[in-house]
């Protein structure tokens, strides 16, 4: 900390000796012609010097001149350019040119250039979409607003990961995320966790770990065109984060103070039945049973009668009635505040950022057993000395401190819920302690009370992670500036987790012997790069930008960790607690990559641009021979509304046109064979080395390794269309492409006859087709009041074309009874279940008892894949108020849901009220029937499922699926959400003049305000997901806290 | 901030490395976290444990399930489908994996390591141990891949070859490790890495010829006169275990316990219990043993026993009610590759088809005493009187009990014994058609193009009886 307070002391002292330095000035403010708002951020120089500066807040500059400079050159993106007489207090309006449209966005290896230049997609998001409504996540915040990126929220645990997916899949082994790079520096977007099913975890990934108020802006890179100099790493796209620096503060110490408070409640509880209470089919046919945990008991009749197990000779009486809000009222108002504050100052020439960012949220569950606190610290500063260098740092650390309510089947919170009657009021067992709602007595021996797994179970995480860079700049020549720049992320993480003993007198099903384990994780990510950037124009009409780059990236891990079970002192969770053998283990990895890159971009007139790249890598992670992999792309524009005279109507127009090749690499130690430390498991329970008498073992792997390992290699074409109408009040961008992934690096099942098991192979092919639109209409603008309405429509058709020769299907996760995977010529992430055996005309072949019967061989019966997505908003401004408010809708698609499955069985699902829970024949079923000779004949079923029987209870539990199969456990995924409506009001200026204050606003916010799903999912929101943040998170949801909705108040402060 | 000097160092190194352009800097892909090569005496402990663990856990439950020795309790419903024999492929896919790509690949690795260093001890006992388990493979399968497996990549896609073919390979495998010479300099004692016989070779010699008249007595329905040769050698040699051969290194914890005691009575708990079909037996005969093959009710200390399939129609009763196998509650029992009784019974078997009687029914009494010595009863403390194959198979099965139910479910198949298996209450067979096989696993469905056609449970492996009910 010591360091840190020096390095920003002589950031302070170098701002004040240059701006000393300088004696003779003049000021002046900037205006709109349009709307006679101040112009923040307008380039103000020197005119034939260069020097300059930048407008601030209120629009004011000061600049200083020598005696013989007397013109000032006055710039805003989207106006006239004007000059003027440099005199002190001139006041200067700029009006809007509609001619020149030079949008400037930040490209690969931070390269600022004009959108028309660009031969590819590239969506710029601005801080206002990030922050709007107070969001921690600077992803979550842009669900909806960009055309091509799919992002979606895990869960309603705080901290929960945010998945971003764009352009589809593109690799099966690797990472479909984004590659996040922060002010040119590629960042950790890791994630630890677990998707185990019997306690899964999720503490977030490391994208979201930034402060959204610290970005100033983000680029959305998707095609290869676009990502191709980022290399490897870059194949699903890359999301340019540029943060907030001091240079537009016109030295003026600013100070912006951002504080957010919002509440938090479900936003989905599954519908369930409200008619039948506690009972189990099997056991006494409709008879009350007190110790079962679902709700396959008689009608309701709202008689008294007696509940739970007798204990001390008393016994609880209660009316026999439905508790329809039971599972709503067990959870609590989750409360987040998010406040932020920064301080900024600087020009052109110099500037520091300063800022903390503090985020304290705690959950809908009772208790802090979800809570997530983050405390982030940004330290940013650059100068300009020795006249051609520029230096420029930059610091963050981030603090988190995350507990999560495990996920699944095992002593899960949620599990706990769902496997309650509907006559029982959860929270009236809120004390897990009283005699009728301990471990002992608590009314099902089948699950566990859920304030007993939440108070007594737990987990705490924790990570400091720290990343910067380091970047040196020369502007060596007129036209030649060399760049260095050093990147490093280093996290460290820790975390608890702890189990009670339970030791049930009545039931041993939840008994726990105790355990409790002690992981921690490092992470570590170094990366250079040494650019020499060329920028000549060889003539008025002839522009030309090259780029020549040397990249290092190494990347480090290291893992280890401790678990016992079998506690010796209840309460007390220490790895000593245990006479046990710990079950222990330790990883590092290691990798490197090496790039070198190139690209040269030619300019005709602002009518035809040409881009021309190329890369080659090195990655230690591939065997020698396959080493070195090489990728080129081109891409080009042609602005062809510079040839039209009449630009009133069509203002811009622009083709573009990119092809481009991206390489990939494998994990690291895929290409050897290994041995590891013995352990064997059934799916249960394990045996693991040491065995008794201090017996060491090692077994061979059950992965082969793969010395002929080749990259992924992917090619992507892409061609846009950018209009813009009406003096761009009306804006259409449609970009369409095609991306083929060949050599898929992927676990290869192999038949474990061989000796192994897997084997990591080049072993498919993917496509990604797809069409991006995105409108932009201004209906209304007039002085005080504008109307905004933006629109986007995302299609892609993902296809695994083939499969190497052998493999007839991939495997992409799944549980024992629905799998995941991947057949050639279906898209990825396909359900595979049992379905229904049914004769030659369809219909459903039942057995003796009526209950239907099943193919042997599992089939595709979904697919986890959108058909498509509409994603939008609008704002609305009236003087100082906004009205901004976005939506997101997804179509098609299912997904795997344990709370459907479980609310089946326990017959809490409305669905298991069908036919009043009379006796039914299945429809249109048959029996099958052999006769003498062998044929087989299939006569009308006339065999009804006995009502509250034990074949009821086959019928809806997992033996027979409700009579569909696997099918049963899947719901549709479509949903529309209102994701985020948010009321801002800004002070006007006036009323602040005499106050030390610059802005106020203060906004009311919402998230997530409305979901919409059709009447197939009555159960949870379909964004959710218990299996990470990559392809497997598609397979659904295993019990995860339910997403929230969320609605509270910002205040944001300028000084 | 020591870190970040250690940053500047790799940076500044590696930018010196890059510049050289050496091929060693990328030559990281080692893993550092497991050993690439590892003596084979640090396999070996591995290789047999993994035998054990399927089949002390999953085969032992399975074959106490369709010998009728165990029963699925009220009240829960975990192996119903055992019981109702409706099973599908997946149904114990993952032992056969993990036996293969564990056990028998760690066998291999074991012999391939030794055999370059003639290290012929530890070789022998992979091959005797890998014959052992593949053997029970065979014995489940039918065909199983054997020519052709465990070949890594040189084979992805290996043939299954017919039970015969297996037997004659593993009676040769067998013979040919038990020629080799344990005295040269080169092979070395395995010691505790051997964790059945500590390494005594003299033990392996006789578990050798053991599992060799184990093979030999498959073929009585098949070929009955193919080895008799050999098995009148064999037992004029006598030299067979007189031991248990066993496999004890538990402990009494979570990750460390008897598999069956682990996953089928910790884990999953509430299930197994008492059969009545065994538990009639015994009850029928005052069989001492009863209350040391199982644990009274917790609820009442009655014997109360289940009918397989049973479970569903005592809707008010749960484990509580029920006897229990002791085997659940013992978190260190022993997995037995063979027990010292079974080798009796092997023996009385092989002497009343090939040797004398008198031979049979002195080995037929010996078996009776050692098991009930080994469960802690007086030698004496119970006679059964002889009655041929039928007593041998009979008794063999009760003394199966807890320690070799999977040899009983053989057993039962190759001899029809015990007679009075009742049919299954849900059984999905017709009439009294019971399983004699597993179906091929689905993962060498999915993966293997070269696995059979299905083929139904209720068919006859190669050696079994024809005709049984």
């Amino acid at each position: 900390m010591r360091k840190l307070t020096f390095l920003l002391t002589c950031l302070f002292l170098v701002s004040v000796s240059l701006v000393n330095a300088q004696s003779k000035s003049i000021s002046g403010k900037v205006f709109s012609a349009d709307d006679g708002q101040p112009i923040i951020g307008a380039t103000v120089k020197v005119k034939n010097t260069g020097a300059g500066v930048i407008t601030n807040a209120d629009g004011e500059f000061r600049i200083n001149l020598s005696a013989n400079e007397k013109t000032l050159v006055i710039s805003y993106v989207g106006m006239k350019t004007a000059e003027i007489e440099a005199k002190n207090n001139v006041t200067i309006k700029l009006e809007s040119d509609s001619k020149l449209i030079d949008e400037v966005v930040v490209t690969a290896i931070g390269i600022k250039r004009s959108t028309k230049a660009l031969g590819y997609s590239a969506t710029q998001v601005t801080s206002a979409d990030i922050t709007a409504t107070g969001n921690r996540s600077a992803f979550n915040a842009l669900q909806g607003k960009v055309a091509g990126v799919e992002i979606s929220s895990a869960s309603g645990s705080p901290g929960s990961s945010t998945r971003v997916i764009m352009r589809g899949f593109s690799s099966l082994g690797g990472s479909n995320q984004p590659l996040y790079i922060i002010d040119g520096v590629p960042v950790s977007n890791g994630q630890i966790g677990s998707t185990s099913i019997n306690g899964g975890m999720d503490f977030g990934n490391r994208a979201n770990d930034i402060n959204p108020e610290d970005i100033e802006s983000m680029t959305i890179l998707k095609g290869g065109s676009a990502t191709a100099l980022y290399g490897s790493r870059a194949a699903s796209g890359v999301i340019l984060i540029t943060t907030k620096n001091g240079a537009k503060s016109g030295n003026k110490a600013k100070v912006e103070v951002s504080s957010t408070t919002t509440f938090e409640a479900p936003l989905r509880l599954p519908y369930l039945q409200n008619e039948f209470g506690q009972g189990w089919y099997d056991r006494g046919g409709g008879v009350a049973d007190l110790q079962e945990n679902g709700s396959w008991g008689p009608r309701f009749d709202g008689k008294l009668r007696k509940w739970g197990f007798v204990v001390d000779n008393q016994q609880q009486v209660k009316p026999y009635v439905a508790q329809p809000s039971n599972i709503k009222d067990f959870f609590d108002t989750g409360r987040t505040t998010n406040n932020s504050i920064a301080i900024s100052n600087g020009d052109e020439n110099k500037s520091y950022y300063l800022s903390y960012g503090n985020i304290n949220a705690d959950g809908i569950m009772p208790t802090n057993a979800d809570s997530y606190i983050r405390n982030n610290l940004s330290l940013r500063g650059s100068t300009k000395f020795l006249k051609i260098f520029t230096a420029s740092a930059s610091l963050n650390y981030i603090r988190k401190d995350t507990k999560f309510v495990p996920t699944g089947q095992d002593q899960a919170v949620l599990d706990g819920l769902w496997q309650s009657a509907r006559d029982i009021s959860i929270v009236d067992q809120k004390d897990y302690m009283n005699k009728f709602n301990n471990t002992d007595n608590y009314f099902t021996v089948f699950a566990q009370n859920p304030y007993f797994v939440l108070n007594e179970h737990g987990n705490k995480f924790i990570e400091n992670r720290t990343f910067g860079n380091v970047n040196l700049e020369a502007k060596v020549l007129p036209w030649l500036t060399a760049q260095f720049k050093v990147g490093g992320d280093v996290s460290n993480s820790s975390l608890k987790t702890w189990r009670a003993i339970i030791k049930g007198n009545r039931a041993a099903y939840n008994d726990e012997k105790g355990q409790v384990s002690e992981d921690s994780y490092y992470s570590s990510e170094l990366n250079t790069d040494f650019t020499l950037l060329i920028n000549k124009d060889f003539s008025e009409d002839f522009t030309f930008n090259a780029v020549l780059g040397h990249n290092f990236n190494q990347r480090d891990t290291r893992s280890q960790g401790a678990s016992v079970i079998g506690l010796d002192i209840p309460n007390y969770y220490n790895l000593s607690n245990s006479s046990a053998t710990p079950s222990v283990y330790a990883n590092t990895s290691q990798r490197r990559l090496v790039g070198v890159y190139g690209s040269v971009d030619f300019g005709y007139k602002n009518l035809l641009f040409l881009n021309l790249s190329a890369r080659n890598d090195w990655s230690s992670t591939l065997p020698v021979n396959n080493r070195s992999f090489f990728y080129p792309s081109i891409s080009g524009s042609f602005v062809f509304t510079e040839l039209l005279d009449n630009k009133d109507v069509l203002s811009f127009g622009k083709i573009r046109a990119g092809v481009a090749q991206t390489g990939k690499d494998a994990d690291p130690y895929q290409v050897y064979s290994v041995l590891t430390k013995t352990a064997h498991d059934d799916g249960y329970r394990p045996l693991q080395y040491p065995l008794a008498g201090s017996i060491n073992g090692f077994s061979v792997a059950s992965t082969i390794g793969n010395d002929k390992l080749r990259p992924e290699k992917s090619r992507d074409i892409e061609i846009g269309l950018d209009l813009k109408f009406f003096k761009n009040r009306l804006g259409l961008d449609v970009a369409v492409y095609n991306k083929t992934i060949t050599d898929l690096i992927w676990t290869a099942t192999i038949p474990s006859t061989t000796g192994y098991r897997f084997q990591t192979q080049n072993l498919g092919k993917i496509s990604n087709k797809g069409i991006e639109i995105n409108l932009n209409v201004v209906p209304v603008k007039t002085k005080s009041f504008e109307w905004e309405v933006f629109a986007n429509f995302t299609k892609n058709k993902n296809l695994l074309v083939s499969l190497t020769e052998g493999l007839d299907q991939v495997s992409l996760g799944g549980t024992s009874s629905i799998g995941f995977v991947g057949r050639p010529g279906k898209e990825l992430g396909l359900f595979e279940g049992i379905v229904p055996a049914t004769d030659p005309n369809g219909n459903v072949i039942v057995n003796a008892q009526g209950l239907p019967t099943f193919k042997d061989t599992k089939e595709i019966i979904g697919s986890s894949q959108n058909k498509f997505r509409i994603g939008g908003g609008t704002s609305l401004s009236y003087k100082g108020f906004k009205l901004r408010a976005s939506f997101d809708y997804r179509n098609g698609g299912q997904m795997y849901s344990r709370t459907s499955e479980i609310a089946y069985f326990t017959g809490n699902a409305q669905q298991t009220t069908f036919n009043d829970r009379q006796p039914f024949i299945i429809p249109n079923s048959v029996q099958a029937v052999v006769d003498v000779n062998g044929v087989t004949h299939y006569p009308e079923n006339t065999v009804a499922i006995a009502g509250f029987s034990n074949t009821m209870n086959l019928y809806y539990n997992q033996s027979y699926n409700a009579g569909i199969g696997g099918a049963y456990a899947l719901i549709d995924k479509t949903f529309f959400k209102l994701r985020e409506v948010s009321l801002s009001y800004s002070l006007p200026k006036s009323l602040l003049a005499r106050t030390f204050i610059n802005s106020v606003d203060i906004a009311l916010v919402g998230n997530n305000l409305l979901l919409w799903t059709p009447n197939s999912n009555l159960f949870v929101d379909p964004e959710m997901t218990t299996f990470g943040n990559d392809m497997a998170a598609d397979f659904g949801d295993y019990g995860a806290t339910p997403s929230t909705r969320s609605f509270g108040f910002n205040v944001k402060l300028g000084f | 901030m020591k870190r970040i000097k250690y940053y500047i160092a790799v940076l500044v190194t590696g930018t010196l490395l890059l510049s050289s352009c050496s091929e060693s800097f990328f030559d990281i892909n080692v893993s550092p976290n497991n050993p690439a090569v590892v003596t084979p005496s640090l396999v070996l402990p591995s290789a047999i444990s993994g035998s054990a663990y399927v089949m002390g856990g999953y085969y032992q439950a399975l074959g106490g399930f369709w010998s009728q020795q165990y029963g699925q309790s009220s009240g829960a419903s975990q192996w119903a489908e055992w019981e109702s024999y409706n099973l599908d492929e997946s149904d114990f896919d993952r032992q056969f994996f993990t036996m293969y790509e564990g056990s028998l690949f760690d066998y291999e690795y074991v012999r391939n390591s030794a055999k370059s260093s003639q290290n012929w001890s530890i070789y022998s006992i992979a091959t005797v141990m890998q014959a052992y388990s593949f053997q029970v493979l065979a014995d489940l399968y039918d065909k199983i891949p054997f020519t052709e497996a465990l070949k890594g990549t040189a084979n992805l896609q290996p043939h299954y070859n017919d039970g015969t073919l297996v037997y004659d390979s593993l009676l040769t495998r067998i013979d040919n490790a038990m020629s080799k010479d344990f005295s040269v300099s080169t092979s070395v004692s395995p010691g505790t890495s051997d964790v059945v016989f500590g390494g005594k070779m003299d033990d392996w010699r006789k578990f050798a010829n053991t599992l060799k008249l184990k093979i030999y007595l498959r073929y009585v329905n098949v070929d009955a006169n193919k080895y008799k040769t050999q098995i009148q050698a064999l037992l004029t040699e006598n030299n067979f275990l007189d031991k248990d051969a066993k496999f004890s290194s538990f402990k009494g914890e979570q990750t460390n316990a008897n598999p069956f005691y682990n996953t089928f009575g910790d884990r999953l708990t509430g299930n197994v219990v008492a059969n009545s079909t065994l538990m009639s037996f015994l009850d029928n005969n005052t069989d001492p043993r009863k209350s040391k093959l199982f644990k009274a009710a917790s609820k009442d200390a009655s014997y109360t026993s289940i009918a397989t399939g049973d479970s569903k129609n005592h809707p008010t009763l749960t484990i509580a009610n029920y006897a229990t196998p002791t085997l659940l509650s013992d978190p260190v029992a022993p997995v037995y590759f063979f027990s010292k009784e079974e080798v009796l019974f092997l023996i009385a078997e092989a002497q009343e088809r090939y040797g004398t009687t008198a031979a049979a029914k002195t080995a037929y009494d010996a078996a009776i005493s050692a098991s009930l010595v080994s469960l802690g009863l007086p030698a004496n403390a119970k006679t059964y009187p002889y009655n041929g194959i039928q007593s041998i198979i009979e008794q063999k099965w009760v003394a199966a009990t807890n320690k070799r139910s999977l040899e009983s479910f053989f057993d039962y198949n190759r001899t029809g014994y015990p007679n009075f298996f009742t049919k299954s209450i849900t059984s999905i067979f017709a009439g009294n058609e019971k399983p004699r096989r597993l179906f091929f696993p689905s993962s060498e469905r999915k993966s293997n193009a070269n696995t059979p056609a299905k083929v139904a449970l209720t068919e006859k492996v190669w050696w079994g009886k024809a005709v049984i009910w």
